[in-house]
């Protein structure tokens, strides 16, 4: 299976969006799927962590839910980003890359 | 915001969420399946479903309240499976929260809630009654409170509605500042205002309150303007001295004549805790509200409460003593310039009490907060039995359910969530309880009220269940629930599960210890329970069993109020005879005389000082004492004993030689082996009293009154203004069908003269005794209740223990123990628990009777017949309780308990 390496706590939510904002409306495998794929393998989500973040997501109002047909004609659960969900995107990602640059000035004067 | 309606949805669709979450997860396993192309793999990969769902779900936030809901589901199927356990539970719940609940609603309404106006905390009172002119003194020469309010409270108005008939309502009059100062607003229409208090008998409106507006007037606001005519006779008030009374007839003893222009706040009931006003008027009208008593202008009517607002700044007890100083000053210079020196000393001996007012006036929390007090103790005990039983109940449940429990506890189930759980199922019993005994405390606190009754009137409390009065029980039931199901659910869990796999009868001997320890506490505090309820009740019998000194069987009171009437000075005397001539006509009285004060009428003279022939007193205290201005034969027909001497009779006039008749003690205290008849006293430099006459002395005021010195004069020689008569009548057959035949005498004498009571002297002295009664009557029920509760407990505990040992006795009796050693042997274990109870109840008594020493007639609070009959009443019942079990076991067939493993 390879290594695996945590997901850094707090990303989870960041991953989804991302990985929502990128593809469109997608399925919870699809989700997990992609983020392996892209992650070359490093990046495994946990259906335990993934279906809990995605209901959570909804509680919020970040994505909303629709039952939908797949390519081959099954019915799956399609997630789509909401507006809300964009802007939370967006304020992830800007603190995502705050802390991340401040790690590397931490680590680069180190 | 739109979060929570996301939540409330999830809420509304649950069954949708869990299909969507199942089917999305089974796709998930689906494509995992696919991709790793076989089941197992997949399934290794997905983990544990059950988790996961758990923590999608616990998302939304609803998890703890999912988790109670069905603790609450499960705890209902609980207690429908034990409907007999359940209904027990929860009668004898709703019986003890009830009662509690009950009393709290008197208590909080008498004792702790403050007034229902702005800054009550301002607020100070005097506590004695002062006359107008003093309140006017009061109000203008402080310097201490912002305003000055004086009331005066009519518990049984006459009140007659434009177009309607003659009710009664209690009444107010209120300075016109009352409203204002108060800060109470009008509902509808205006309040009482300064202006309707300018000059006497110039504003002739009033204000009623909510509660009256619903109840006679429908709440319409056509009340508004209607017209209303008062009348009061005699209420709270006193007076002395000669002729106090105007003596001008007056053109109208109607009453006055009022206008309502508004309804009172809501929730506004007056400045006294406990009594509720309807109508409030100006105190300046009282002129005509009081026919024949014009008190503004007269100093020695006592009659107004004096309520204060103190400065911002002032405190309390700067106010108190500023008030002292002011009050010395008013009655010096009441004395004008030829005061004396002793008088002088004795004003700067005077103080003036003035109390915290944010209850408002305290009589009927000084009358009632200890009987209601006492009350709560014993209710509060009886709910302690109610717990102490169902915890027992619980604790014998919880035996039985030992493999239910065990089989959860083995399953995963934590032992938290299973305390939880039982603790659950305890709470939805207890609350259960307390919503059956808000319906019980509504009962109940009427009957309280009811059974409060006295001739002076009761408790009046706005009925309305408030926060409270639910606050109260719904913490109640919370708290009892905890105190009866913690100690269980603890228990019930720490088992081992070994041990419970196996037959759930054995090695619960610690689970029967528990129980007999509880039940041993029941019979401890029912037993207390009972001491006290014997002790109310002999106090009770004591007191009605009391000789007053002539016989109060049949005799009559009839009151009539000459001065509403118009009668003034010796004219009172002259139509009372006439009065009394046409009552002996009627065929049904025997006999009848008069007097002032009556008997058991709750009006009494004050002490009276006076100069004696050839004594020399030590003390001011020496030359007091009690009077009482009677009619013609009054101790003969009465039925005092006249010791020495003669009677009253129709030739002691006015302008006759002036007499007295004094009673035992005042003879035996000033003429010591001297024969009294002759002597002389003076109560006033004017009058001087010859004896001619000693009587017994008499009980006529109050049952525990011990004997004090008392004179009477003749009626026809007053030495205090005629207030009031009393006539007391005697009738040849039943004094019911009297009554009719006195009405129409008095209104056939003058049809002003209006009837105050007329009452059976039985009935007077029994509304004496009404605190007496009313704690006696609810001990003994409480008492009984929490026996027959401990009873319950008993029998429950000693039915295990039997059904625990049928093994062991079984063995006995096949090695030859016959049924009578059998029960002897039950009964061995019921006389060791009715012994620890029995020895901790009293001792709890011995300790405790001591408190209730001022509530007992005749008896020490160590009563010994109260301790035995309390005691033998408990091993009774409790013997019978515990023989039932023990025939039980001797009814065990030896060969089938044998097989009973």
């Amino acid at each position: 299976m390879g290594s695996r390496t945590e997901i850094p706590p707090g990303t989870l939510y960041m991953l989804i969006l991302k990985t929502l904002a990128r593809l469109g409306p997608s399925h919870g495998y699809g989700i997990a799927e992609y983020i392996q794929q892209i992650s070359d393998d490093v990046l495994q989500i946990e259906e335990g962590s993934l279906y809990p973040a995605l209901q959570r997501m909804l509680v919020k109002g970040w994505v909303t839910a629709e039952w939908a047909q797949t390519e081959n004609n099954r019915r799956a659960r399609y997630y789509k980003l909401t507006p809300a969900g964009r802007k939370q995107l967006n304020l992830e990602l800007s603190e995502f890359e705050r802390a991340i640059s401040a790690i590397a000035k931490v680590i680069q004067t180190a | 915001m739109r979060e929570l309606w996301r939540r409330l949805g999830y809420l509304w669709n649950r069954s949708r969420f869990e299909r969507d979450l199942d089917e999305e997860l089974r796709f998930h396993a689906d494509r995992l399946e696919e991709a790793h192309g076989s089941r197992d793999a997949a399934r290794r990969k997905f983990g544990n479903a059950t988790i996961l769902k758990d923590a999608s779900r616990e998302m939304w936030g609803w998890t703890s309240l999912e988790r109670l809901l069905k603790d609450v589901r499960y705890a209902f199927r609980q207690l429908a499976a034990n409907p007999g356990f359940a209904a027990v539970a929860i009668l004898s719940l709703a019986l003890g929260i009830g009662a509690n609940t009950a009393i709290f609603t008197l208590i909080d309404h008498v004792m702790l809630r403050l007034l229902p106006v702005s800054h009550p905390e301002e607020l100070m009172v005097i506590r004695d009654l002062r006359s107008y002119p003093q309140f006017e003194q009061v109000r203008d020469r402080n310097q201490v409170f912002s305003a000055v309010i004086g009331t005066h409270y009519m518990p049984e108005m006459e009140v007659k509605i434009e177009g309607g008939p003659t009710g009664r309502a209690a009444g107010e009059m209120v300075s016109g500042n009352y409203f204002p100062v108060l800060g109470v607003g009008a509902a509808i229409g205006r309040t009482i205002l300064p202006e309707d208090d300018r000059a006497a008998e110039s504003g002739p409106v009033a204000v009623i309150s909510n509660g009256y507006w619903k109840r006679v007037f429908g709440g319409s606001p056509d009340v508004l303007g209607k017209k209303i005519q008062v009348r009061s006779g005699r209420s709270d008030m006193g007076t002395s001295g000669l002729d106090v009374y105007d003596n001008g007839r007056r053109g109208s003893y109607d009453g006055a004549v009022l206008t309502i222009v508004g309804v009172a706040a809501s929730d506004f009931y007056g400045v006294t805790a406990g009594r509720s006003v309807d109508i409030w008027m100006p105190i300046t009208m009282q002129p005509a509200v009081m026919p024949g008593r014009p008190f503004l202008a007269q100093p020695n009517a006592v009659w107004v409460n004096i309520l204060a607002r103190r400065k911002p700044g002032v405190s309390e007890d700067a106010a108190r003593a500023s008030m002292v100083v002011v009050w010395r000053q008013i009655l010096t210079d009441a004395e004008g310039a030829l005061i004396t020196e002793a008088r002088k000393r004795e004003i700067a001996s005077r103080v003036l009490l003035v109390e915290s007012g944010e209850k408002g006036f305290g009589k009927v929390r000084r009358d009632f907060s200890q009987p209601l007090l006492v009350l709560m103790t014993v209710v509060g005990l009886v709910l302690l039995i109610a717990c102490l039983n169902i915890a027992n109940l619980q604790l014998a449940r919880a035996t039985a359910r030992r493999r239910e429990i065990g089989v959860r506890l083995s399953l995963g189930a934590g032992r938290p969530r299973l305390i939880r759980q039982l603790l659950t199922e305890s709470l939805v019993l207890a609350l259960a309880g307390g919503a059956a005994g808000v319906m019980v405390a509504f009962a109940g606190a009427r009957l309280l009220i009811a059974m409060l009754a006295t001739i002076e009137g009761s408790i009046t409390i706005p009925f309305e269940m408030d926060f409270r009065t639910l606050g109260f029980t719904a913490a109640v039931s919370v708290a009892t629930g905890i105190l009866f199901g913690l100690a269980p659910a603890l228990r019930a869990t720490r088992i081992s599960l070994a041990e419970t796999m196996k037959d759930a009868g054995r090695g619960a001997t610690s689970n029967g210890r528990t129980g007999k320890v509880l039940v041993a506490a029941q019979i401890a505090v029912s037993l207390l329970l009972l001491i006290g309820a014997s002790l109310f009740l002999r106090t009770l019998f004591n007191l009605k069993a009391r000789d007053v000194g002539y016989n109060p069987d049949g005799l009559v009171l009839l009151r009539v109020d000459p001065v509403s009437a118009g009668y003034r000075g010796d004219e009172v005397g002259r139509r009372m005879q006439l009065l009394l001539d046409r009552v002996r006509a009627l065929p049904g009285v025997r006999e009848a005389t008069f007097s002032e004060n009556g008997l058991f009428s709750g009006s009494e003279s004050q002490e009276l000082m006076y100069n004696i022939e050839g004594f020399t007193p030590h003390a001011d205290e020496d030359r007091r004492a009690y009077f009482d201005q009677v009619g013609p034969q009054y101790f003969t027909h009465v039925g005092i004993p006249i010791l020495l001497g003669r009677d009253m009779n129709e030739r002691d006039l006015p302008g006759a030689p002036r007499v007295a008749v004094i009673n035992e003690t005042m003879a035996n205290f000033y003429f010591p082996g001297v024969n009294p008849i002759g002597k002389h006293f003076s109560p006033d430099k004017q009058i001087r009293l010859e004896i001619v006459g000693v009587v017994r002395d008499v009980q006529d005021h109050g049952l525990r009154d011990k004997p004090v010195r008392r004179f009477y004069v003749s009626y026809f020689q007053p030495i205090d203004g005629i207030t009031t008569a009393n006539f007391e009548i005697r009738p040849l057959g039943n004094a019911a069908s009297l009554m009719a035949a006195l009405r129409n005498t008095v209104q056939s004498l003058d049809r002003n003269l209006a009837i105050s009571s007329i009452n059976l002297e039985r009935d007077l002295m029994d509304a004496d005794v009404v605190p007496e009664r009313l704690i006696a009557t609810l001990s003994s029920f409480f008492g009984a209740l929490a026996v027959l509760l401990a009873a319950i407990g008993l029998y429950g505990v000693m039915s295990y223990s039997v059904a625990r040992r049928t093994n062991e006795i079984g063995i006995r009796m096949a090695l030859g123990a016959g049924r009578p050693r059998v029960i002897l042997m039950i009964l061995r274990e019921v006389a060791v628990l009715l012994a620890a109870g029995g020895i901790a109840g009293t001792a709890a008594a011995f300790a405790s009777t001591r408190f209730i020493k001022g509530f007992l007639f005749g008896l020490a609070p160590i009563d010994l017949i109260s301790f035995l009959a309390a005691a033998a009443l408990l091993a009774a019942v409790a013997g019978i309780a515990g023989y039932l079990p023990a025939r039980r076991a001797s009814k065990i067939d030896p060969m089938i308990a044998l097989r009973y493993e």
